[in-house]
């Protein structure tokens, strides 16, 4: 029984979450891995309560389900630093969990391997393909090998929802410096598709 | 914002610079660049392009498609377990569901190929929890567990990445039940859970050898192996490396971590603090405890690392012993009181540095106590209680060079006659030419060769020492007989000077050499094995010590008969070792033998017979016969008063004595007459800021407040206070307390409130939580709580201390009650 185990509930996670972004801000490796399971323990119990008291037809959305574990989780002396902190992991976990969905979907139909990418539930904001998905996921990790901090800049604008002024504040930049940063990202990542999928 | 590595960082800072202009000027500028670095502005170009044909792309949040992914993940966990069975991963089939850990899966697996007929665990990481650190920390497992290889541990067999890229882990499959249950249903008796616990030893310790830390030791992963009765170790899968071996391990050495299990986790990991292998010692010590008394040694109930903390500031350990005794079973209380609920609390020490040392300490005494010897635990408790004797009774020798050169001369002399009286009875030459070196060895010491060194008085005790260790090792080495000599003599007064460790290797030279020179049950030879026993209890280490001293005694006392001197002599170190590990009751045999011996060889008014006389006086007094000890401390004082010089510490040894017996016994005005004496002789011969002297004027505090003479008393203690260097901090914190203790009577609580906290504060590090001394200083604490109406934080002080007071018995009696009293008035009021 860990007492990290995810997602024990209420303030006591807050104190626990707090404890650990200190010793990650005092560079022990591991507690970021642990709170990377409270987080992502996290995302998971909010979801399954959102499920539960939605209408069938409602949307459920990675926004709303961010929002509500930063309330969850964040004691009220959290600095701008822990927020970035906290915002990475989730931004890494719902990358995980939709890309993981993803593969796996890819997997039960065609049993793996890879497929012709078009780009059309991307470019419209519909529910994407689990192809495109995973192709957006290939191509993010080749943004994050030239420049970590724009293929951040992805993970919390498209995964968790973040708006342009948010991502400023807590980088403490100013808008137009993200809005601009956002644009090269952007069409890094449309290039990169693209060329796939004419070499698809 | 510059993360970008190089070429693209050229890349991003164009682009950045291009992106607010209009067209027209950016394909300008783009133009004007292809001129000198064409590549770049290819590239630049090509994405300004790619921007114009992305349209919205990904301008909607990955939020808008997660109504039917979320759903899909949250049925992928439950069902991923049942529907793995079949699953071939790597060379292995899954055959069941075996567990779930925080990050993996485990699965009962065997070998495709049948390769390996055994049953294997398969550790699969779950779907979800493959971020980069956790997979990291997944194939750490994996390094670790490679290193292991000791029968009792799970060994590693395989490991790999599965189709869908999650890593893995195939371990020995350990089909068993925990310690602990396998203690409980096999009704195992208590000899054969110790042997349990050995073995689960000896596993942990393999693991510290080779720098493991396992870090999350509790049942569920201590287990019994049914086939072969075998305790197996299992998970390391949040173990730490101690120190790198390769470079990749390197950052992962420096990892604190909070995954831990409250009921078994060491204070240091509930406080956030760096695992070491103390920490492991701990956790093997609540193993033991839950093995000996049946349940576990706190309540842990906290659930966030705050609270848990929270819980441990008010921690403290029930004796095992009295956990069986309160469940009713007599039998097993008296099997664990003693030696087992010593071993139990002291690996279960709140501060790791009071812990055993090391897991092989521990089995160590767990294995010394199952053959009947005597256990090592016991030294802590023991140093301290000897301590406290040899206060009580003996100054320390000033470490003054002059006080060195008398100790020098005054040896020298006694050498000197002695082989003067061997000469006389021998007739030999040869007797009389190595007195005649000795002499001449010793006086030397002094002509101080080196001129810098002897400038001014700026020669201490220890370099006058220092040189003449070094020059016997160099001049004397074709005289092993001399050589022995001056080692014995040398050792002796590193000793006094309080360096034990060339104390302790310059006696056991000497006890090697005179061994060899006169046989090992020669009287010479017995002669540095008590000394070398002395240094031993000194250093604390009493059983070594003790096996040490008796075995001189036994051969003094065949060799010279029943009135050697020197068996006397060796009879006041073994006293000091027997009161500190058995009390008193066990001492008076030997220190009525040893004042015998006095009495008889040396007569009545001897100063040797007047100290050994007020030591009994401090053991009758223990023993509760006041009467005869304050006879024996006057019949002492009357001698040393007359015998020894004004400013010899040791004719304070007496009246000290007795003030103490005086204030115990409330007789205050008697006791200040004494307490003045004392004070006056240490004070002239030692000075005032030893520890002696203040330690004589702590006592004088608390005379001046049983006669309610409070100015007095403040002014007494203030002054001791600045009088005092911090040459024994325990001396400090004892002064600090009765202050403190002025200040309640004087119900100036706000002032005496912080003198009590830093008093505990400072105790902690020195003696035991559970420590009497400690629980002292607690209740002060709380009674100035008290005063200040903080009566809640005073009844939670006070609650939390009973446990501890109950389970120290018969000590802890007097603090027992006081600490009701105040309960009780605090619930009145």
């Amino acid at each position: 029984m860990p007492s990290a185990t995810p997602g024990s509930g209420g303030s006591e996670d807050a104190d626990q979450i707090t404890a650990l972004l200190r010793a990650v801000e005092r560079g022990e490796a591991e507690a970021s891995s642990q709170l990377y399971q409270v987080v992502y323990g996290e995302l998971r119990k909010i979801a399954r309560a959102q499920l539960r008291r939605a209408n069938p037809a409602e949307t459920l959305s990675t926004t709303a389900l961010v929002h509500e574990a930063y309330l969850k989780l964040a004691g009220g002396k959290w600095t701008t630093r822990d927020r970035s902190h906290f915002y990475a992991l989730t931004a890494q976990a719902m990358r995980h969990v939709l890309i993981d969905h993803a593969r796996g979907r890819m997997r039960d139909k065609r049993g793996g391997g890879a497929a012709p990418v078009t780009l059309d539930g991307l470019e419209l904001g519909l529910p994407a393909r689990a192809e495109e998905l995973v192709a957006l996921d290939g191509a993010l990790e080749k943004l994050e090998a030239s420049d970590p901090e724009l293929g951040r800049l992805v993970e919390w604008r498209f995964f968790t929802g973040l708006s342009v002024d948010e991502i400023a504040e807590l980088w403490g930049v100013s808008d137009r410096t993200v809005k601009r940063n956002w644009r090269l990202a952007r069409a890094f990542l449309f290039r990169e598709l693209q060329a796939q999928q004419a070499g698809g | 914002m510059s993360e970008s590595s190089g070429r693209f960082r050229a890349v991003r800072e164009l682009f950045l610079e291009l992106s607010e202009l209009d067209t027209g000027e950016r394909g300008a500028r783009i133009s004007a660049l292809a001129e000198t670095d064409a590549e770049l502005a290819h590239e630049v170009e090509s994405l300004f392009g790619a921007e114009r044909a992305a349209g919205s792309f990904l301008d909607g949040p990955a939020g808008d498609f997660a109504p039917e992914v979320v759903r899909g993940w949250l049925a992928s966990e439950g069902a991923e377990a049942a529907s793995a069975v079949g699953r071939v991963i790597g060379a292995w089939r899954i055959v069941a569901p075996l567990g779930k850990g925080g990050m993996g899966e485990v699965f009962v697996a065997e070998r495709v190929d049948g390769r390996y007929e055994q049953r294997s665990a398969l550790k699969l990481l779950k779907r979800g929890m493959d971020s980069r650190e956790i997979v990291r920390r997944f194939l750490r497992e994996r390094q670790i567990l490679a290193r292991l290889t000791h029968p009792g541990i799970a060994r590693l067999l395989d490991g790999g990445e599965s189709d869908d890229g999650r890593p893995f882990l195939v371990l020995e499959l350990v089909e068993g039940e925990t310690i602990t249950e396998h203690a409980r249903r096999s009704g195992a008796s208590v000899e054969a859970r110790l042997r349990l616990l050995v073995e689960a030893c000896e596993a942990v310790e393999s693991a510290h050898q080779k720098l493991v830390v396992h870090r999350d030791l509790k049942p569920s992963n201590v287990l019994v192996e049914s086939s072969s009765g075998r305790v197996k170790l299992l998970d390391f899968g949040i173990a730490k490396l101690l120190s790198a071996g390769e470079g990749t391990e390197l950052q992962l050495t420096r990892t604190g971590s909070s995954v831990m299990t409250p009921a078994y986790a060491a204070p240091e990991q509930i406080l956030g603090e760096p695992a070491t292998t103390a920490t492991d010692v701990y956790a093997l010590g609540v193993l033991l405890y839950e093995l000996l008394a049946g349940r576990l040694p706190h309540r842990r109930t906290a659930t966030s690392a705050a609270g848990l903390a929270e819980e441990l500031q008010k921690d403290s350990v029930t004796r095992p012993s009295r956990v069986a005794a309160e469940s009713g079973d007599g039998k097993l209380a008296r099997m664990l009181a003693g030696d087992l609920d010593t071993i139990v609390l002291k690996a279960l020490a709140r501060e790791s540095e009071r812990r055993y040392p090391t897991v092989a300490a521990l089995a160590d005494d767990l294995r010394r106590h199952l053959e009947a010897r005597p256990v090592l635990a016991r030294a802590d408790s023991t140093l301290y209680r000897a301590r406290k004797f040899v206060g009580r009774h003996r100054g320390a020798v000033a470490a003054s060079a002059l006080a060195v050169v008398a100790l020098v001369l005054g040896l020298a002399a006694a050498l000197f006659q002695a082989a003067r009286a061997d000469r006389e009875a021998t007739g030999a030459r040869r007797e009389a030419a190595r007195a005649e070196r000795v002499r001449q060895f010793v006086t030397s010491i002094f002509e101080v060769s080196d001129p810098v060194r002897a400038r001014g008085e700026t020669v201490s005790a220890k370099n006058l020492l220092d040189q003449g260790a070094q020059r016997v090792e160099q001049e004397l080495a074709t005289d092993p007989d001399l050589r022995a000599e001056m080692q014995h003599l040398l050792a002796g007064l590193y000793r006094k000077l309080g360096d034990l460790d060339a104390a302790r290797q310059l006696a056991e030279s000497a006890l090697a050499l005179r061994s060899e020179l006169s046989g090992a049950e020669s009287s010479s030879a017995a002669n540095s094995e008590w000394l070398l026993g002395w240094v031993l209890a000194n250093q604390g280490q009493f059983a070594p010590a003790r096996e040490r001293l008796e075995h001189a005694i036994a051969v003094l006392d065949r060799v010279e008969g029943p009135e050697s001197l020197a068996a006397a002599d060796a009879r006041e170190p073994l006293m000091e070792v027997l009161f500190g590990a058995e009390g008193p009751a066990a001492t008076l045999a030997v220190v009525e033998r040893r004042l015998a011996t006095y009495r008889h060889v040396l007569g009545e008014r001897d100063v040797r017979t007047a100290i050994a006389l007020s030591d009994l006086g401090v053991v009758l007094n223990e023993l509760e016969r006041s009467p005869e000890a304050e006879s024996a401390y006057r019949q002492s004082m009357a001698v040393l008063d007359t015998a020894l010089p004004g400013d010899d510490p040791r004719a304070a040894y007496p009246h000290s004595n007795l003030a103490d017996l005086l204030t115990e016994t409330g007789r205050a005005a008697e006791a200040e007459t004494e307490v003045r004496k004392a004070i006056a002789i240490r004070t002239r011969a030692l000075g005032p800021a030893h520890p002696e002297s203040l330690a004589s004027g702590g006592l004088l505090t608390q005379v001046l407040l049983q006669l309610d003479r409070l100015d007095e008393a403040e002014a007494n203690a203030r002054e001791l206070l600045v009088r005092d260097q911090g040459r024994d901090r325990f001396a400090t914190t004892q002064l600090r307390a009765g202050l403190g203790q002025v200040l309640l009577r004087a119900e100036r609580f706000a002032e005496a409130l912080p003198l009590f906290e830093q008093a505990i504060a400072e105790r902690r590090g020195m003696i035991p939580d559970a420590h009497v001394l400690v629980f002292a200083v607690r209740i002060n604490r709380a009674r100035a709580l008290v005063g200040l109406g903080r009566k809640g934080e005073a009844r939670a002080e006070l609650q939390g201390m009973l446990p501890g007071l109950e389970a120290k018995g018969a000590e802890g009696a007097s603090y027992l009650a006081h600490a009701r009293e105040i309960l009780a008035l605090i619930d009145a009021g």
